[in-house]
């Protein structure tokens, strides 16, 4: 999995048409509330085979920027 | 263990609530909703109508009180600080006065907790029926317009006769971990109790998704390795119907076929102590479960906390 994954996969799980780069988070994508963080939470467990859900910190990354690096950081991205 | 249960009732306020009313009034997405939740209606008590009414009507089939040697009454609604609700509802209903009663303060792990319990009191020679009784109004903690919860909490109350039987086999599975303590709380209550300052309820839900994530599949793993049974063994799957999210996840972590997982948080929402047993009670009404079929019940949520079992209907 490569960042663009995570890109597409935040895009995909928000349904949003706004523009997903590093800096989008909740505070500036409009879907990003509370229900869209539980389904990018949801998807990226499906992406990376259940792999998140060993990582409690994934629960508050509430952007593209710290969910990249808490995977990178766990070696689930390249 | 050492019993079995023999009857089940279940009661729900009147008022029902339309999850696409409540999305309408407060502009939050239907559909978006609807993903994560599945909930489309919850059931709501009125301002004067308590989880002790609640569970006086789901006892109303009641009838052979004098038969009952105990009452545990699962609630995070009691009436009162003090005394023990189970102690009022002994007395409305008419129950025995030399029986044991009393109140276990759990919430979606409640009912397997209640069983165990109830079970455990079989063991003892004077007892031979067990009243168990389950019952929550969250509601009346929810602030309004809070989607976490108001999208989620619906008022149920349940009763359960369990009655002694030495050839059934049961076995549970506990977990406990305080750390999630303030995830899921009513901050402002009992001791903490702060005047002008409504106890809502806080539910962190990323929080309480992730542990359930991380946890109840392992749990689940634990409690068939434990017992020796194969996921073919079991008839049905009843989890704490917490949401959509939740059960389809545990569904794919656990690669759990899908028509073994009941599921009816759809047109009842999470009724928090009462879904595992209404969950029972339609597999019963709709004939999906015989004497003699293996179910793995598991609760969890709030304290957080964790019970399976795997039961002998």
């Amino acid at each position: 999995m490569i960042e663009k994954d995570i890109l597409q996969l935040v895009k995909k799980s928000l349904k949003t048409r706004q523009k997903i780069d590093i800096n989008s988070s909740s505070n500036n994508v409009e879907e990003w509330d509370s229900v869209g963080q539980l389904i990018i939470l949801s998807n990226l467990d499906i992406k990376l085979k259940g792999a998140t859900s060993n990582i409690s910190s994934i629960a508050t990354a509430n952007s593209v920027r710290k969910i990249i690096s808490i995977l990178k950081k766990n070696k689930l991205l390249k | 263990m050492s019993g079995e249960i023999t009857d089940i009732k279940f009661y729900l306020p009147k008022k029902r609530i339309n999850t696409k009313n409540i999305c309408k009034k407060y502009k939050w997405p239907y559909e978006k909703t609807l993903l994560a939740t599945g909930i489309k209606y919850r059931y709501e008590t009125k301002k004067n109508e308590t989880a002790l009414q609640l569970a006086l009507s789901a006892c109303k089939f009641l009838k052979s009180k004098n038969q009952i040697d105990a009452l545990i009454y699962v609630t995070q609604s009691p009436e009162y600080l003090l005394p023990t609700t189970a102690c009022i509802i002994q007395n409305k209903l008419n129950l025995r006065k030399d029986i044991i009663a009393f109140d276990i303060n759990q919430g979606c792990s409640g009912f397997v907790q209640g069983l165990f319990t109830g079970y455990s009191f079989l063991k003892q020679k004077e007892i031979k029926n067990v009243l168990l009784i389950c019952s929550d109004t969250y509601t009346k903690y929810i602030k309004k317009g809070d989607r976490s919860c108001e999208t989620i909490f619906s008022d149920a109350a349940s009763a359960i006769v369990l009655k002694k039987n030495l050839n059934k086999k049961n076995i549970f599975k506990f977990g406990t971990d305080g750390s999630g303590s303030k995830n899921l709380i009513v901050a402002n209550s009992a001791t903490n109790y702060k005047p002008n300052v409504k106890p809502n309820i806080f539910m962190d839900g990323k929080n309480v998704f992730m542990f359930t994530m991380t946890n109840i599949p392992n749990f689940v793993t634990d409690l068939l390795l434990k017992s020796k049974t194969s996921i073919n063994e079991i008839k049905y799957f009843v989890f704490h119907q917490a949401s959509k999210m939740v059960i389809d996840n545990l569904i794919r972590k656990m690669n759990l076929p899908k028509k073994k997982v009941y599921c009816n948080y759809e047109k009842i929402g999470n009724t928090v102590s009462s879904t595992i047993p209404i969950a029972l009670f339609d597999l019963l009404k709709n004939k999906k479960i015989k004497k003699g079929d293996k179910l793995l019940l598991c609760g969890f949520g709030v304290g957080y906390s964790m019970a399976a079992a795997i039961i002998e209907y």
